[in-house]
C-alpha cells in the first residue's frame, strides 16, 4: 500500500497525498507549473534550482524521462507535488519512468494531491514556502519546524564554479560567444553553439578583464536562478562588459544587466513561471514565452536608464524586454531557447547575431 | 489592425441540417459568431435552413433567411442584402462549400463582396488535395509519401521508395474498384497489377500507409498579423484508419514530449502561414509513427470545426467568438480573454483535468449495416466527460453514453468470460467497432498486455495501462463488502471514475445502498472550474465538472432562486438538436424572469454547454446519481425535465424518488400518457378514438392478437423509446419474420420479452392523414401552438416525416376537433408546459396515436413558423406563470405562409466496406432506404413561401434532395395503391414527364 505524504505551505492548512519518487523531505519555495509535457526538461533547468514545483495538470512525466531532452545534469527541483506521477515511460524515446527517475535521483515528491487548491494559494500569494515530506517523514510537526529553522532555506546559485567549452553542436569556431552562467539549460548553449561559434561557458563572477581577453563577438549573460540582489556577484563584470561586447541577458540574466544598465527591479508580486504570452510594442503581434523569473523591472526606470522598451507581458504589463542600439545591448526576461514550451522566440537568437556581426 | 471599419453589413452562412459529421456544434459556433459581430455593431445578415437552431432565433442576427444553402438561394439573399463581406468559416464543411461556389461563379465580385475568415484561395488550397500538398511541403512538413505508376516497373520502383504497407489507388474508377492495402510484396503485385488493370487511364497511385500510427490533433487561431496560437492538442486512442469523429480522442495529447509537442506545433504554424490562413481558426491533423516518431500532415481544417467545438468546450476557450472578432480585423493581441478578465486572448489556454470524448452510434437503427468503423465518419453523436486524471474521464464518458453501462464495463452488463474466447476478443480488438472500448477491458482480464493490444491495434499502451489501474482498483474493490467501506475508500474509487452502480456490482450491493452509505460517509462530489488557466488567474467563467476528494469551487449562492435544466445528452436518431434548442430557451426563459440558471449536460456539441447560455453549467453526465450530486450541491427550486428529451425522462422516476423538485408535468403525468393500459383508460374516460390495439409476449399470443385486430398492425416493443424495432406488419408472415428478428435485437440489447415487457400490437389505418399538434398547458387552459399535416401518410415515424403547418388539407371541423381533443387531453393530464399529440384522421374521423407531455422535435419548427417562442412560454409557465400572464389566451390566426419541415437521412454512410461494390463498380447497399415507424433521420431543414408548392420544393433543396424537373418516371405500386395513382401519374404527365411502369402499374394508369 501506498505511503502517506505531506505538504506543508507556510501558514496553510496541510495538504495530504501520497508518496512518490524517494522517501524523504524537501523544502523551498513552491511555484505552480502548467506544462502537461516535458516534465523532466523543466526539473533539470536550473532556473528551478532549489524550488519545489506543484504541477497543475494531473498527468506527470507520462512520456518517461528523455536523456536527449534534459536541461543539465542533475535535477534542480527539489521536490514536486502533483496529481498523478508516471509509473510507465510511454513515448518511444522515454527510457525511464518518471518516478523511478525520481527515486533514482533522490526526490521526494507527492501525488493524488489536489493540486488545483494548492496552485490556487500559490496564485493568490505569490511564492510561498513549502516543505513535502514522505513516507516516515510525513510529520505535520515535524515538518512545520522547518519554517522556524531560516538558514535551511537558503538556496545555492546555480552555474559552473569553473569555465568550459561547450562541445556538443558547436560550428566552425569563428568566433566566440561567452555565456555568464547563472544556471543554464542545455538549450541555450546549443542554440548559441548553432549561431556558428565557439561557446564557453563561465561561472557568474567570472572578471569582465578575462571575458575581454577572450575578445568575445558576443556575451549571454544566461537564465538561472535567484534576483538580481541575490546574484550581486556578477554586477561588475555587468557593469564592466556594458558597451564593450554585445550583450544579450536572459531571464536573471536580463535582470542583471538591466540593473547595472541603471534600471530600477522590483522582486515583489510578479514572479513569471511557465509558457507567458508577450507582445512587442508597436507590433499587433504576441508570441509565447518560456519564464521563469522572481523579479521585473520598474517600467519608468527604462527610459533614464536609458534603455528600449522591446517586450511586455501581454497580461499584466509588466516589461519582458529591451535594448539599447548604442550598448549593443539586449534583454529578455523569458527564455527563449525554451525547452520546455513553445518556441516562437528563436528570432532573438537571430537579433543577437545580428547585433553580434554589426 | 483593429476593428475594420470598412464592413457594416456582413453575411453569415450557417450549416444547414445535421448530418454525420455535422452535428449541432455548428449552431454553437454560429450563434457565437453572430452574437460577436453584433456586439462590434455589424449589421448581421445569416442564411441557413436548419430551424432547430438557436442562430436562427430572432435577436441571434439582425436578418435572418431559412433557406436552402444553394448557390442560387445564397446569391439571391446576397443579391438583395447587399452585405460587405461574407464569413464562411463557422458555418462548417457546407457554408464553406457554398461560399466557394458562390465565389466561383462570380457573384461576389460581382457584388464586391468580400470573403473574411478564410479567402477562396485559402478554402482552395486547404480543400484541394493536390493544393494541400503542395502548401504543405513548401512549409516544410512532410507527408506521407506517395508515388504514380503507370506501369508495373514503375511500380515497384515507387514501392521500394515508400515501403510496405501502402495503399494503392487506381485512378479513375467507381467506387475504388481494384485498390486496396499491401502489407507484403506478393499482396503488392497483385493489388497494383489489379489496380493498373481497371484504372480507366491506367495509371494507380501508391501511398505510404500510415494506418495503425498515433493520431494527433491541434487546434489553432490565427489573427490577420500571422499570430498563431494553440488551443488545445488532441491525441486519438484510436490509432489512424479509424476517422476522428468516430475516434475516442483525449485532451491534451498525453504520451508525447515536449519537443515533439513544439516539433507539431511549429509545423502546425508553418503550414497554417504557408496555405495563407489568417483570422480564423483552423484544425490541422498529423499522423506519427510510433516506431521512428516521423511526423506527416494529414489534413487540415480551415474553418471552425466539430474538433473547435470540442477543444473549445475542452478548455473554455471561445474559439467561435474569437474567430469571428480575428475576421473582422482584430488581433488576438487586442482582446481579452473572456473567462479571465486579467489574461489577453493571446494565450495558450493550460488546463488541469482530462478530457475524454467517445463516439455515439446508431446501427441498431439501421440493421444489417456495417458496424465496424473506419475512415468513413459513422458516429450520430458524441459525449465529452471531464475528469482530474484520465480513468476519472474515461468511466464519466462511459457512463454519459446512455447505451445502459455505467463506466468501462464492471457494471453487471459484461459478457461472463466463459461466453467469450480469445479469438473473438483478438478479433474485435483488431478491427475497430463500437465495443472496443469494453474489449479492451475484456483483453486485459484475460491477461493481454498493453504491449499485445498494441502489436494488435496501435493503441498506444498508455492507455491501456490507465484501464489496468481501473481494473486494479475494481479487484480491490471487489474484495471490499459495502459495510467495510471507509470514505477513504469511496473517495478513491470515485477518483477512479466509479459509479455507484459500478460499486454496487463490485460490492454485491445495490445501487441504492451503495449511494446511501457513502451519502452517510459524506462523500459527495465537488465540482471544479474549467478556467482556460488552470486555477493560476482568478476566473469568471461558471462553468464546473464534478471530481472527488477536492475542494469545492462552485461559486457562493447569489440569492436568487435557482432552476435546474437537464439536457439531453449526446445526440442520436431521434434526440438531437431540437431538444438542446428547447434546453437553451428554457436557460434565457428563467434567467429572464430572475432565476439563476443551471444546465447540466455532456454533449460537447450543443449551444446549452457554452459557458454563457447559463448561469452555471455543469458538464456532467446526466446519470441518476451525477444529477443527483448536482442537486445536493445546488438545491434548486426546481428541475426541467421535459426539455431534453429521453434522456431527463429516463431517470426522472429516481429523481422523485430521490425527492427531487420536478417543475411543470408531474412525472406520474407522463408516465400515465405512456402507460398502454392508463393511456387506453385515460383516452376511453375522455371518449377520444384509439385504434384497436393489443399486448403480447409470445409468438403465439401476437398471432392472435393480430388477427383480432386484423392486419395490417403496427408492432414495437413496449420497452424501447423513440421507434426502435417498431414495424407495420402487413401479414402473418411477416409477424413471424418480425418476432425473430425481435428476439435477435433483444439477444443483442439483453432483455427479455416477458409479460412486464410485452409487444404492442396496434391496428395500422392505412391511408390515414398524420398531423403532430403541439400545446402549451398551465393547468387551466391551453394553447394550441401548431398543427402540423404530414406530407407522408400516417405510418412514418413523425420526426421522418416532412409536414406543413398551418395544415393544407384538414376540414374546419377536423381542426376544430384536433384542438379540443388536445385541450381535454392536456387539461386531464394536468399539464403544466409543452405537450405533444400525434393523430391520424382518416375519413373525417381522428384517432389519437400518441400523446407526449414534454417538448417534441417540432418545438423550434413551431416556434419559427409561428414566431411564438414556445419553449420560452413553457418554461415560463413551468415557473409559475398562467398562459394569461403570456397574453397566450386567444388562438392566433395561421401565418400567411406555409412552412415546410422535411427531414434529412444518413443512408449513404451505411454501407459494405468499399472493396464490396457491384459489377458496376457502385457500393451495394445493404441498408434499406425505406422509411418507416422507426426514425432513420438525422436532421431536418425547412423551407418556407407563400405558397405550399415552393415551401415544399425549397424544404427538398434544403435537404438536399435532387428534384428532377424533366425526363422520366417510373412508377410500380401495389394494385392496392392503384386507385391513389391517377393523380399523380396525370400531375407528372402535364409537366412533361415520360411515363414508364411496370406491367400492372402501366394498365392501372390507361384506364
Amino acid at each position: 500500500m501506498a505511503l502517506p505524504a505531506l505538504l506543508l505551505l507556510e501558514n496553510e492548512e496541510p495538504f495530504w497525498g501520497v508518496a512518490a519518487g524517494v522517501e524523504g523531505v524537501a523544502q523551498g519555495v513552491m511555484v505552480a507549473s502548467g506544462f502537461s509535457a516535458g516534465i523532466p526538461d523543466l526539473m533539470t533547468d536550473p532556473s528551478y534550482t532549489g524550488k519545489l514545483v506543484c504541477f497543475t495538470y494531473p498527468h506527470i512525466g507520462t512520456s518517461g524521462m528523455v536523456p536527449s531532452d534534459l536541461q543539465s545534469d542533475e535535477i534542480a527541483v527539489r521536490g514536486i507535488a502533483a496529481r498523478e506521477i508516471g509509473r510507465t515511460a510511454a513515448n518511444r524515446l522515454g527510457v525511464e519512468a518518471m518516478n523511478a527517475w525520481l527515486d533514482r535521483n533522490a526526490v521526494p515528491a507527492i501525488e493524488g494531491l489536489d493540486t488545483r487548491t494548492v496552485t490556487a494559494v500559490l496564485a493568490r500569494r505569490g511564492l510561498v514556502r513549502a516543505v513535502i515530506g514522505t513516507g516516515q517523514y510525513a510529520d505535520a510537526s515535524a515538518l512545520a519546524k522547518k519554517f522556524d529553522d531560516s538558514s535551511a532555506w537558503d538556496v545555492p546559485k546555480a552555474g559552473t564554479s569553473t569555465p568550459y567549452d561547450w562541445t556538443d553542436g558547436v560550428g566552425d569556431d569563428s568566433g566566440t560567444i561567452v555565456v555568464y552562467d547563472f544556471g543554464v539549460k542545455k538549450g541555450l548553449l546549443r542554440r548559441l553553439a548553432a549561431l556558428g561559434r565557439a561557446v564557453r561557458v563561465v561561472p557568474s563572477d567570472y572578471p569582465a578583464v578575462e571575458t575581454l581577453a577572450l575578445k568575445p563577438d558576443g556575451v549571454v549573460f544566461s537564465g538561472g536562478n535567484g534576483v538580481p540582489a541575490t546574484r550581486s556577484e556578477a554586477h561588475d563584470a555587468a557593469s564592466s562588459l556594458l558597451g564593450q561586447v554585445p550583450l544579450w541577458g536572459i531571464g536573471i540574466g536580463a535582470g542583471v544587466l538591466a540593473q547595472a544598465a541603471g534600471a530600477a527591479i522590483a522582486v515583489n508580486g510578479r514572479a513569471h513561471y511557465g509558457v507567458q504570452p508577450v507582445g512587442r510594442p508597436g507590433e499587433p503581434s504576441g508570441e509565447m514565452t518560456v519564464q521563469a523569473h522572481e523579479f521585473w523591472i520598474e517600467g519608468e526606470s527604462l527610459m533614464t536608464a536609458g534603455l528600449e522598451l522591446t517586450h511586455v507581458h501581454l497580461n499584466d504589463g509588466s516589461v519582458e524586454g529591451f535594448r539599447c542600439a548604442a550598448r549593443r545591448l539586449m534583454g529578455t526576461l523569458f527564455h527563449p531557447e525554451s525547452e520546455p514550451g513553445p518556441r516562437d522566440s528563436l528570432y532573438c537568437f537571430d537579433r543577437f547575431s545580428d547585433m553580434m556581426r554589426n | 489592425m483593429p476593428k475594420r471599419t470598412d464592413l457594416r453589413k456582413i453575411a453569415v452562412i450557417g450549416a444547414g441540417p445535421i448530418i454525420i459529421g455535422q452535428a449541432c456544434e455548428f449552431d454553437y459556433s454560429g450563434t457565437q459568431a453572430c452574437k460577436a459581430l453584433k456586439e462590434e455593431g455589424y449589421e448581421v445578415v445569416l442564411i441557413n435552413s436548419n430551424p432547430a437552431t438557436i442562430m436562427t432565433d430572432p435577436g441571434t442576427a439582425d436578418r435572418t433567411y431559412i433557406e436552402p444553402l444553394t448557390l442560387e438561394a445564397v446569391a439571391a439573399v446576397l443579391r438583395k442584402e447587399r452585405p460587405q463581406a461574407l464569413l464562411p468559416t463557422l458555418g462548417g464543411q457546407t457554408a464553406l462549400n457554398t461560399a466557394f461556389r458562390v465565389a466561383d461563379a462570380g457573384i461576389l465580385a460581382e457584388l464586391d463582396i468580400e470573403l473574411i475568415g478564410a479567402d477562396r484561395d485559402v478554402i482552395h488550397r486547404a480543400e484541394d488535395r493536390d493544393a494541400f500538398r503542395e502548401a504543405v511541403r513548401r512549409a516544410g512538413v512532410d507527408l506521407p509519401a506517395s508515388g504514380l505508376a503507370r506501369t508495373m516497373d514503375e511500380a515497384m520502383r515507387v514501392v521500394e521508395e515508400i515501403g510496405l504497407p501502402c495503399i494503392i489507388r487506381p485512378a479513375f474508377t467507381l467506387g475504388g474498384t481494384g485498390g486496396g492495402m499491401a502489407y507484403n510484396m506478393e499482396e503488392f503485385r497483385r493489388t497494383a497489377m489489379a489496380g493498373l488493370d481497371a484504372s480507366m487511364v491506367g495509371e494507380i497511385l501508391i501511398e505510404e500507409s500510415v494506418v495503425g500510427w498515433k493520431e494527433l490533433e491541434i487546434e489553432m487561431m490565427a489573427d490577420s498579423s500571422g499570430n498563431g496560437i494553440v488551443i488545445c492538442t488532441v491525441e486519438n486512442l484510436d490509432p489512424m484508419g479509424v476517422h476522428t469523429g468516430d475516434s475516442i480522442t483525449v485532451a491534451p495529447a498525453q504520451t508525447m514530449t515536449d519537443a515533439e509537442i513544439q516539433e507539431m506545433r511549429d509545423k502546425s504554424l508553418a503550414i497554417m502561414r504557408s496555405i495563407g490562413l489568417r483570422t480564423s481558426g483552423c484544425n490541422i491533423q498529423f499522423a506519427q509513427s510510433p516506431q521512428t516518431g516521423r511526423m506527416v500532415a494529414i489534413e487540415l481544417n480551415p474553418r471552425v470545426s466539430r474538433s473547435s467545438a470540442l477543444a473549445s468546450k475542452a478548455t473554455g476557450f471561445p474559439i467561435a467568438k474569437i474567430a469571428a472578432k480575428v475576421a473582422v480585423g482584430y488581433h488576438l493581441t487586442e482582446l481579452r480573454n473572456d473567462i479571465v478578465p486579467e489574461r489577453s486572448a493571446c494565450g495558450e489556454p493550460a488546463i488541469d483535468y482530462v478530457v475524454v470524448k467517445i463516439p455515439r452510434f446508431a446501427f441498431e437503427k439501421f440493421p444489417g449495416s456495417d458496424e465496424t468503423i473506419s475512415i468513413q465518419m459513422k458516429s450520430v453523436g458524441e459525449v465529452m466527460a471531464i475528469g482530474r486524471t484520465f480513468k476519472e474521464a474515461l468511466q464519466k464518458g462511459m457512463r454519459s453514453m446512455e447505451n445502459g453501462r455505467f463506466g468501462m464495463g464492471g457494471d453487471g452488463k459484461d459478457p461472463e468470460p466463459a461466453a467469450l474466447d480469445d479469438e473473438t476478443v483478438r478479433a474485435k480488438l483488431v478491427v475497430p467497432n463500437r465495443d472496443r472500448l469494453y474489449y479492451l477491458r475484456y483483453a486485459l482480464e484475460r491477461g493481454m498486455t498493453p504491449e499485445d493490444i498494441f502489436a494488435l491495434t496501435g493503441i498506444d499502451p498508455w492507455w491501456t495501462h490507465q484501464m489496468n489501474e481501473i481494473l486494479d482498483e475494481e479487484k480491490r474493490l471487489r474484495g471490499l463488502s459495502l459495510g467495510a467501506m471507509t470514505r477513504e475508500d469511496f473517495i478513491r474509487a470515485k477518483q477512479f471514475g466509479f459509479a455507484d452502480v459500478q460499486l454496487a456490482h463490485a460490492l454485491n450491493s445495490t445501487e441504492a445502498a451503495v449511494r446511501a452509505r457513502r451519502y452517510e460517509l459524506d462523500v459527495r462530489a465537488s465540482y471544479r472550474l474549467v478556467d482556460t488557466c488552470a486555477g493560476t488567474a482568478p476566473a469568471t467563467n461558471p462553468y464546473y465538472y464534478g471530481t472527488y476528494g477536492e475542494r469545492d469551487e462552485a461559486r457562493a449562492d447569489s440569492g436568487r432562486e435557482k432552476i435546474l435544466i437537464l439536457g439531453g445528452g449526446p445526440n442520436r436518431i431521434g434526440q438531437g438538436i431540437e431538444f438542446d434548442y428547447c434546453c437553451c430557451h428554457a436557460s434565457f426563459a428563467a434567467r429572464d424572469l430572475g432565476y439563476e440558471s443551471l444546465i447540466i449536460n455532456c454533449n460537447p456539441e450543443t449551444v446549452s454547454t457554452d459557458f454563457d447560455t447559463s448561469d452555471r453549467l455543469y458538464f456532467e453526465p446526466l446519470t441518476v446519481e451525477d444529477t443527483l450530486e448536482v442537486v445536493h450541491r445546488e438545491q434548486p427550486k426546481g428541475v426541467i425535465i421535459q426539455f431534453g428529451g429521453q434522456t431527463p425522462l429516463n431517470i426522472s422516476r429516481a429523481l422523485v424518488e430521490a425527492g427531487v423538485p420536478i417543475l411543470g408535468t408531474t412525472v406520474d403525468s407522463i408516465d400515465r400518457a405512456s402507460d398502454r393500459g392508463q393511456f387506453s383508460d385515460l383516452l376511453r374516460k375522455l371518449d377520444l378514438r384509439q385504434t384497436h390495439n393489443a399486448v403480447a409476449h409470445t409468438l403465439d399470443g401476437a398471432l392472435d392478437a393480430a388477427r383480432g385486430i386484423g392486419f395490417p398492425v403496427l408492432m414495437r416493443p413496449s420497452f424501447v423509446l423513440g421507434g426502435a424495432k417498431m414495424e407495420i406488419v402487413h401479414d402473418e408472415a411477416m409477424l413471424r419474420k418480425y418476432w425473430e428478428e425481435l428476439i435477435v435485437y433483444c439477444t443483442k440489447a439483453d432483455v427479455t420479452i416477458s409479460q412486464a415487457r410485452p409487444v404492442l400490437i396496434d391496428g395500422f389505418l392505412e391511408n390515414a392523414t398524420e398531423v403532430d399538434v403541439d400545446a402549451i398547458a398551465d393547468g387551466e387552459s391551453v394553447y394550441i401552438a401548431g398543427v402540423m399535416e404530414h406530407i407522408e401518410q400516417a405510418g412514418i415515424h413523425s420526426g421522418d416525416s416532412a409536414c406543413s403547418l398551418p395544415p393544407y388539407s384538414l376540414t374546419p371541423e377536423v381542426r376544430a376537433g384536433l384542438e379540443e381533443a388536445t385541450t381535454r387531453l392536456a387539461l386531464e393530464l394536468g399539464v403544466r408546459g409543452l405537450m405533444n399529440v400525434q393523430y391520424a384522421v382518416k375519413d373525417g374521423l381522428i384517432y389519437v396515436l400518441e400523446v407526449n407531455p414534454r417538448a417534441s422535435r417540432t418545438v423550434p419548427f413551431v416556434s419559427k413558423v409561428t414566431g411564438v417562442p414556445v419553449a420560452r412560454y413553457a418554461t415560463m409557465v413551468m415557473l409559475g406563470k398562467s398562459l394569461a400572464d403570456l397574453g397566450l389566451t386567444d388562438k392566433r390566426p395561421d401565418p400567411a405562409f406555409y412552412g415546410v419541415k422535411e427531414a434529412v437521412f444518413p443512408f449513404t454512410r451505411f454501407l459494405l466496406p468499399s472493396s464490396v461494390v457491384s459489377e458496376s463498380g457502385i457500393p451495394l447497399a445493404t441498408v434499406d432506404a425505406v422509411l418507416g415507424p422507426e426514425m432513420k433521420s438525422t436532421g431536418e431543414v425547412m423551407g418556407i413561401d407563400a405558397d405550399l408548392d415552393l415551401a415544399f420544393a425549397k424544404s427538398q433543396l434544403g435537404a438536399g434532395s435532387k428534384m428532377p424537373l424533366a425526363g422520366t418516371a417510373f412508377i410500380s405500386v401495389k394494385p392496392s395503391d392503384h386507385d391513389q395513382l391517377q393523380d399523380i401519374a396525370r400531375t407528372l404527365d402535364n409537366l412533361g414527364f415520360k411515363l414508364l411502369a411496370t406491367r400492372g402499374t402501366a394498365i392501372a394508369i390507361r384506364q
